[in-house]
């Protein structure tokens, strides 16, 4: 009986702490709060004799796990960005400007937050464009419990082509042919690089809580993961031209 | 402590079945009966748009609903502003962003998209805030009767446009004449899709008398009556155009509006 009912405490506790959250989804994956995104997706559509427009994708999602009123709060580090979701209206965010809406989510639903950078119709063929916007989300009665996130939209190789990954407890960028890392704390964190056909290519253990290692990798495209042996605090891509 | 566990369990169960019950209503209760009106009135709904603004259309779809049940009481103009507007001096027939556009957004303080303003005494509100204020501003009377009738002349390419006017009490506001046009078929955002052919209808195109319009001052039961005429330019079709007139006031709002096409 005892432990009937501490079962159900345990279970109620549990329920209201998930029912807390609130998360950004892209590709099917959780970005933790805090860390960079970057986005390539990028929509062109030719209409002349008015020209071209791209239209960047963020793709990313709200995902929330209770019923609620929410603000999405967006900061433009660079270009004007579009954000269509929430409330059905669409606002325009100005480099330097910080907007915020607010809208109801339903219990355990999931919601593309339609961030999108818009070139508008421009005579321009391939422009290389990027735009960075921070997005911080919260519960309208929980405004402690923040969740943020520094999405980068571009089209720019110089920018996609390593998938630089900051979280709270790591730091990747690539410099010189060399993958530079730093931890937050010192540990067993070994790097694993996959072809994009699944074939593990490299794996070698990153020493101390910061250093570079040199990537011997033919051209293409590769995906890493750093692993610590509890959690997988880094993963991105590396475009090796 | 046994027993004291049993009540905190309790306890947290009986609030969370009451806080995931509160906001649910019975079927019944969710829907409220909208009562036919006669309208008293003609009403002016200035919707704020952009060919870029993927939510857009949704707002098109529903002045198309209020046009259909309010008939020629309801007389909407798209105005094309802001950054999901398109603006090309080369294409203006594709392109829908006027000047007056962003000065008429500025004034309201547009940030959103779509958003309306009604009878300039209501707004800017979104489309789901439409309804209520639309409703209520055709029950309310008017001491103001206007019409208006705009002739194209073939020869000096000019529209022709008399209006006439007559009050039941004394007043002064402002007359603004617009030219709108419907059928352009332009790009349109729509959601996630570009659709290269959309049909934009009743399109704010041209001021004729200011972009703020010109001072009125009418005396009870006198009629007045005010001559224009404005260059109709090349890219408008003349089959498509209306001319919409209305007198409002800054502080009280669109006192009446009337709409007629371009013959």
């Amino acid at each position: 009986m005892k432990k009937i009912f501490t079962s159900i405490l345990f279970a109620c506790c549990s329920l209201i702490s998930m029912a807390q959250q609130l998360s950004f989804v892209a590709d099917g994956k959780t970005l933790e709060s805090g860390s960079k995104y970057i986005s390539d997706k990028v929509e062109i559509s030719p209409l002349p004799p008015l020209g071209t427009k791209y239209l960047f994708d963020s793709g990313v999602s709200l995902k929330a796990e209770k019923e609620g009123n929410v603000i999405v709060s967006l900061e433009s580090k660079a270009g004007d960005i579009e954000f269509c979701s929430l409330d059905g209206s669409c606002i325009n965010v100005a480099p330097g400007e910080t907007k915020e809406k607010k809208g109801a989510v339903k219990a355990a639903s999931e919601q593309d937050l339609l961030i999108h950078y818009n070139t508008g119709f421009i005579p321009e063929e391939n422009p290389v464009r990027t735009a960075e916007v921070v997005i911080t989300a919260w519960y309208e009665d929980a405004p402690e419990e923040k969740i943020s996130l520094n999405i980068v939209m571009s089209n720019d190789p110089q920018v996609t082509a390593i998938e630089a990954v900051e979280t709270a407890s790591a730091h990747i960028t690539f410099a010189d042919g060399s993958l530079v890392y730093q931890f937050a704390k010192a540990g067993q964190h070994t790097l694993s690089v996959y072809s994009l056909s699944g074939e593990k290519v490299m794996q070698q253990v990153l020493e101390g809580e910061s250093g570079k290692i040199f990537l011997p990798l033919h051209q293409g495209v590769y995906v890493y993961t750093v692993n610590d042996g509890t959690a997988c605090p880094a993963k991105g891509k590396i475009l090796v031209k | 402590m046994r027993t004291r566990i049993y009540s905190i369990a309790a306890i947290l169960l009986a609030a969370s079945s009451f806080l995931s019950s509160c906001d649910e209503k019975e079927q019944d209760q969710r829907y409220e009966e909208m009562t036919e009106i006669t309208p008293q009135r003609n009403v002016l709904l200035e919707e704020f748009t952009g060919q870029m603004c993927p939510n857009c259309p949704k707002a098109h779809q529903a002045v198309a609903g209020f046009k259909q049940q309010y008939g020629e009481h309801l007389i909407a103009v798209s105005i094309h502003a802001g950054r999901f507007a398109v603006e090309n001096e080369d294409y203006p027939q594709l392109a829908l962003l006027r000047p007056e556009g962003n000065t008429y957004a500025d004034k309201w303080g547009i940030s959103a998209y779509p958003s309306g303003v009604i009878n300039r005494r209501q707004g800017p509100l979104s489309v789901d805030d439409w309804v209520n204020p639309l409703r209520a501003e055709l029950l309310r009377t008017t001491p103001l009767q206007i019409t208006a009738q705009a002739q194209y002349d073939e020869a000096s390419g000019k529209v022709q446009i008399t209006v006439d006017m007559e009050s039941s009490v004394a007043l002064s506001g402002k007359l603004q004449i617009w030219v709108t046009e419907s059928n352009i078929v332009a790009s349109q955002q729509d959601g996630t899709v570009l659709l290269p052919e959309y049909t934009h209808n009743h399109v704010f195109q041209a001021c004729v008398n200011g972009t703020w319009g010109e001072d009125v001052e009418m005396t009870s039961s006198v009629p007045l009556q005010k001559k224009y005429e404005i260059a109709k330019k090349d890219y408008w079709k003349r089959e498509n155009l209306s001319v919409v007139a209305f007198v409002y006031h800054e502080t009280e709002g669109v006192i009446h509006v009337t709409e007629c096409p371009v013959i």
